[in-house]
């Protein structure tokens, strides 16, 4: 299992091919490599990605940092974005942005962020983020909103939380097209 | 004869009451705001509109670069072929016009990109480039349409006194077309300066048989007559393989789904906007020939 963390603010993002379980349990926010790999220095000695799984993991790790730096800068680095992501998934972050910016809303703090093991699909691969945001604050005008998101029952939203992305294939390469929120299921 | 075939096998009793399940598997998209907070789920698409009028459902799509992409993009902004984006909110008011120009000529919005993106900045937008949204426009042309399912034409008919056999071909075709049931009806819709021109045409029927089977025809199908005998229909036909006994009410409940494509131009864009309209339930009867012997 490997974990990710997004700081917004200082930015460091770990991925995790969970097999099991969420981050948000794992006191240790240290980067972790898989079981069957030896103990490497530095986060930048990741192997690879060579299996289909493991590249669409990759680029949904990339997306996620690049999402992470967007909200918080409000701002978005296309060259950066247009890598990674297409489909809906693309406009939504532009929408999100904006509609940051228009409504002064901003975000300060750390992600984690825990990936579960792909799910090939063939032509499209799942995979689902256990998303915690425990180190992350939410202000709205300057103020803290709390609780930060609320259910579709008006219930604070249960932190962590999983977040099932789509990816596609793209010119040969897998870009996250699509999320959506898995708020009524535990990680 | 088919028609004269046709002889009451069994007496039917009672009025008819048709229950139509309508199975629908309904998938819900999730996301959370990031300005309220809120998660909002949205519907996807499953299922269908079983019996009844039909719905209006649909989708329109713009093109841009040779491809068809939605004409409405995030938050209801409005794509535009000239700036190549969907222009969306207004920018803030404390934001300056671009050198020679005044807020009576434009302003500035968000533009949202179709990946790849180049230009992350507000765009000037031209007074009367936004607000008239063609898509409404078009939309409000094929309301003006009203639309009709078709007039299921078929052979053996419905009615109490009238079966079916086993084995022998059943005759579906588009009775009475009209431009509100068939197509090609054109009307167009304006606000302003902008005016956008809508055909609509049916592209193909998809009967249901009520047996499980779902034949699709592409034209109006051949209407039957006596003279054809036992053929079996040219254009448009089935078979049923077991009596409609075992069926509530004893009888196949056979609907007819067409499938509406419209063509539309206007306002700087065209699309295209699909949807279904469906019949309520027919009810046909179907029973063996020896039962006629009998």
């Amino acid at each position: 299992m490997r974990k990710h963390h997004s700081a917004l603010g200082g930015v460091a993002l770990a991925l995790a091919l969970a097999l099991s379980g969420c981050g948000g349990d794992d006191p240790d926010p240290e980067v972790k490599e898989t079981p069957t790999q030896s103990p490497s220095p530095t986060p930048t000695s990741t192997p690879t990605p060579k299996t289909p799984e493991e590249k669409a993991a990759a680029q949904l790790e990339a997306y996620l940092e690049v999402r992470d730096i967007a909200y918080r800068e409000r701002t978005i680095d296309f060259k950066t974005l247009n890598p990674v992501a297409t489909g809906d998934e693309f406009l939504q972050l532009q929408h999100a942005v904006a509609s940051m910016t228009l409504k002064k809303v901003t975000v300060e703090g750390e992600y984690t962020h825990t990936l579960d093991e792909p799910r090939n699909r063939g032509k499209e691969m799942l995979i689902i983020d256990c998303e915690d945001r425990t180190g992350v604050t939410w202000k709205n005008d300057g103020a803290v909103r709390q609780p930060d998101f609320t259910d579709p029952n008006g219930k604070p939203l249960r932190n962590p939380a999983p977040v099932e992305y789509t990816l596609v294939k793209d010119k040969g390469v897998w870009k996250v097209s699509d999320s959506d929120l898995l708020w009524d299921q535990p990680c | 004869m088919l028609r004269r075939l046709v002889a009451l096998i069994v007496a039917l009793a009672g009025s008819l009451v048709i229950v139509f399940a309508t199975a629908s598997i309904a998938s819900a998209d999730c996301v959370a705001d990031p300005v309220t907070g809120e998660v909002h789920c949205e519907e996807g698409e499953g299922g269908n509109n079983g019996g009844g009028n039909g719905s209006t459902g649909g989708s329109s799509t713009c093109k841009y670069n040779g491809k068809e992409i939605p004409c409405t993009g995030p938050g209801g902004s409005v794509w535009s072929s000239k700036y190549a984006c969907w222009i969306g909110e207004r920018g803030p008011d404390d934001m300056v016009p671009p050198e020679g120009q005044t807020k009576e000529d434009g302003w500035w919005h968000v533009c949202y990109f179709p990946p790849p993106g180049s230009s992350w900045e507000y765009m000037w937008i031209e007074t009367g480039e936004v607000g008239i949204n063609p898509v409404v426009l078009a939309e409000r042309a094929i309301a003006s349409m009203d639309l009709d399912p078709i007039k299921i034409g078929i052979v053996p008919e419905s009615g109490a006194n009238r079966a079916g056999l086993v084995g022998l071909p059943v005759w579906m075709w588009v009775d009475s077309p009209t431009e509100d049931t068939f197509g090609p009806i054109t009307r167009s819709a304006s606000e302003g300066s902008v005016s956008v021109s809508a055909t609509a045409s049916v592209s193909n029927v998809v009967w249901n048989m009520g047996d499980g089977t779902k034949v699709t025809c592409t034209g109006k199908g051949t209407p039957y007559a006596d003279h054809y005998g036992t053929q079996p229909s040219p254009t448009c036909g089935h078979r049923y393989a077991k009596m409609s006994s075992d069926q509530p009410d004893g009888a196949y409940q056979v609907t007819a789904t067409s499938h509406w494509v419209v063509e539309w131009t206007g306002g700087g864009q065209s699309g295209t906007t699909e949807f279904d309209l469906t019949t309520d339930p027919l009810p046909i009867r179907i029973g063996e020939a020896q039962v006629l012997t009998q």
